[in-house]
């Protein structure tokens, strides 16, 4: 547990409120039902990694927290109000950025401008001042290392490096809780290395939901870990003991459960 | 180019305009300099659609709707009025009203751009069929009578504000169109500069992030749309002053052609629209005086032709080929996988250039 979640615990006398929470979430598509009742919660300043085989429903509960689904069922609450099928532009002004599976970007613009879209949001919306932004996103750029590519169209740009400009984005518009959807996907080991440093150093500062196939990432910043399996949280534990689990190995390796 | 170098492009590209404008009276004779207004009138309306297509990435089918209500708004209120005055007001701002209403069920309704663009058509064709069956002494608004399908031929001209007496000339109407054109340009390029042409650029080119961002993106949406109504509703009263209103500026001819003039000039781009809706107008009509060549005809082939040759438009593909002229190795390079690349060699491929561009070099 970090710093600032051991103070809020000592502050209160109990366990910290979760800044997310999910009871009872229900995705369907027609007759398909995606999720099929998650109970789920982390408190402010945790990283959870979010694993599961293909299908199991990750970046459906995703877009379920995001408000690109209204959920068919259940509650999603974040800092204490529910936001359940609220529209995607109020659940990111209220403070969820997301890192998509897709890199989602802005081909034709510069990362510079990539950086400004998310200072500026910010600054507009925690009634900041209008000279405020370039200085904010120059600072962005240094801090991301990602000066060197700030005049770069980013439709340009290598694989590895476009996921450091949309990380970059995200975080520059310092949300308070991170969901990060496959963000080592395709990146060379030294990348994969200086994201896990990167998410670490984000972990003091704000919560993240990060979902991953990479076992030797999730190692790397992870201490609690849950599975989903067919749309349930199959379990939920720290990373060695989850990555022991039978159960755990059987649904990635596709084995039948008994 | 530079921030520098489009700086001093842009004041060349202004004191040429600007000598154009006052020099072409004088060389022109008065029935090819209405006409050149003309050209200049469809020019603005061009501009407007490369604005919120271009930029705003809204493929309004029915750009003409606004072209033609501003038309109409003009001819029926400076009749009423007996002054231009504010005619000339009300004929922007019914447009963008309207623009501003329609956009509102169209962008809060989540409809998805084919459909739009479909809405704006059938909208369109319906102002058509509607000031069609204005014919006869009961479709009068005011004193102002709908005419039906011949429209209303005696559109008052302009006069100075306030001053009934001063009916400008052709002259006077041609320096005000040609100025209006360069005044909505530069404005144009200005509004693209600032934080909301900025986020409506980066919704053209990827709604859902914008969205995810946390930015209203129905508003920004709004807001360009409207405005380009207001600026094709300025086109309308221009040409009202050239010709005169009727039906066939709501028609399906008239929304075409500017949908070709843009695709033709680049999408993406300010001057090439401009232009290539000149220079088509200018084509046409040249053209068209030969006996047996039916305009339409030749407008159908130039676009078959420039979507099979030119699919990005005359103007970017002009810097495309400005580009390899003037540093042939700096084209071909990819992205240097590891390392800072030299400051050189940050150029944008030619096909990602238009956007990066954004409101800068148009």
């Amino acid at each position: 547990m970090n710093a600032s979640v051991a103070a809020l615990e000592t502050a209160k006398g109990t366990a910290p409120q979760p800044i997310i929470e999910t009871r009872g979430l229900v995705m369907r598509f027609g007759g398909v039902e995606v999720l099929r009742g998650i109970d789920f919660s982390i408190v402010p300043g945790e990283l959870r990694c979010l694993v599961g085989p293909n299908g199991a429903g990750k970046s459906t509960f995703f877009k379920c927290l995001t408000g690109q689904y209204e959920p068919s069922g259940g509650e999603i609450r974040f800092k204490n109000e529910s936001i359940g099928g609220r529209p995607s532009v109020d659940i990111a002004r209220r403070g969820i950025g997301i890192k998509t599976q897709v890199p989602s970007l802005y081909d034709g613009l510069t990362a510079r401008e990539h950086i400004w879209l998310a200072v500026k949001r910010r600054i507009a919306t925690t009634g900041g001042l209008r000279r405020e932004v370039a200085p904010a996103v120059e600072q962005v750029l240094e801090s991301m290392d990602i000066a060197h590519l700030a005049d770069r169209i980013v439709g340009q740009l290598a694989h590895g490096q476009r996921q450091m400009v949309e990380l970059s984005m995200v975080t520059a518009a310092q949300p308070d809780l991170i969901l990060l959807d496959e963000p080592a996907a395709g990146m060379t080991h030294d990348e994969v290395e200086r994201l896990a440093a990167l998410v670490l150093r984000l972990r003091g500062t704000c919560s993240l939901i990060v979902v991953e196939h990479d076992m030797q990432f999730i190692r790397m910043i992870a201490r609690m870990v849950t599975v989903l399996h067919q749309g349930q949280v199959l379990m939920e534990d720290d990373v060695e003991t989850v990555l022991r689990d039978r159960r755990v190995r059987d649904v990635y390796l596709g084995k039948r459960e008994v | 180019m530079s921030p520098r170098g489009r700086t001093v492009a842009s004041v060349i590209g202004f004191v040429v305009s600007v000598a154009a404008i006052f020099v072409l009276p004088h060389w022109l004779e008065l029935f090819t300099l209405i006409n050149a207004t003309i050209y200049v009138s469809m020019a603005i309306m061009t501009l407007s659609l490369a604005l919120i297509w271009g930029y705003g990435g809204i493929l309004c089918f029915g750009q003409a709707a606004f072209f033609g209500l501003g038309g109409y708004t003009y001819a029926v209120c400076a009749i009423n009025f007996g002054d231009s005055t504010w005619a000339v007001v009300l004929a922007m701002v019914v447009p963008a009203l309207f623009a501003a209403l329609l956009g509102y069920f169209v962008f809060w309704g989540r409809i998805g751009d084919v459909y739009l663009g479909v809405i704006t058509l059938t909208m369109t064709l319906i102002f058509f069929k509607l000031f069609n069956a204005t014919a006869g002494d009961a479709y009068k608004i005011g004193s102002a009578a709908l005419g039906g399908f011949n429209g209303i031929p005696s559109t008052p001209p302009l006069n100075l504000p306030w001053d009934v007496g001063t009916a400008l000339a052709p002259e006077d109407i041609w320096y005000i169109a040609a100025g209006l054109l360069v005044l909505f340009y530069f404005g144009s390029r200005w509004l693209l500069s600032t934080s909301f042409g900025r986020v409506v650029i980066s919704i053209r080119e990827n709604e859902r992030r914008t969205e995810l961002l946390g930015y209203d993106i129905r508003r920004y949406k709004l807001g360009i749309f409207t405005i380009g109504g207001a600026m094709a509703g300025m086109a309308g009263i221009l040409f009202a002053n050239c010709v005169f209103v009727s039906p066939t500026m709501f028609s399906l001819f008239y929304n075409a052609q500017v949908i070709i003039w843009v695709t033709v000039g680049g999408i993406g781009t300010l001057l090439g629209p401009i232009f290539g809706s000149i220079a088509l107008q200018m084509i046409v009509a040249e053209l068209g005086t030969i006996d047996g060549l039916d305009p339409n005809l030749i407008l159908g082939a130039i676009l078959i032709l420039f979507v099979l040759l030119v699919p990005k438009g005359v103007l970017p593909s002009l810097r495309v080929l400005w580009e390899r002229f003037r540093k042939p190795p700096a084209v071909v390079e990819a992205s240097p996988p590891t390392g800072r690349p030299a400051a050189g060699a940050q150029k944008a491929t030619p096909s990602q250039q238009p956007a990066a561009d954004a409101g800068g070099r148009s």
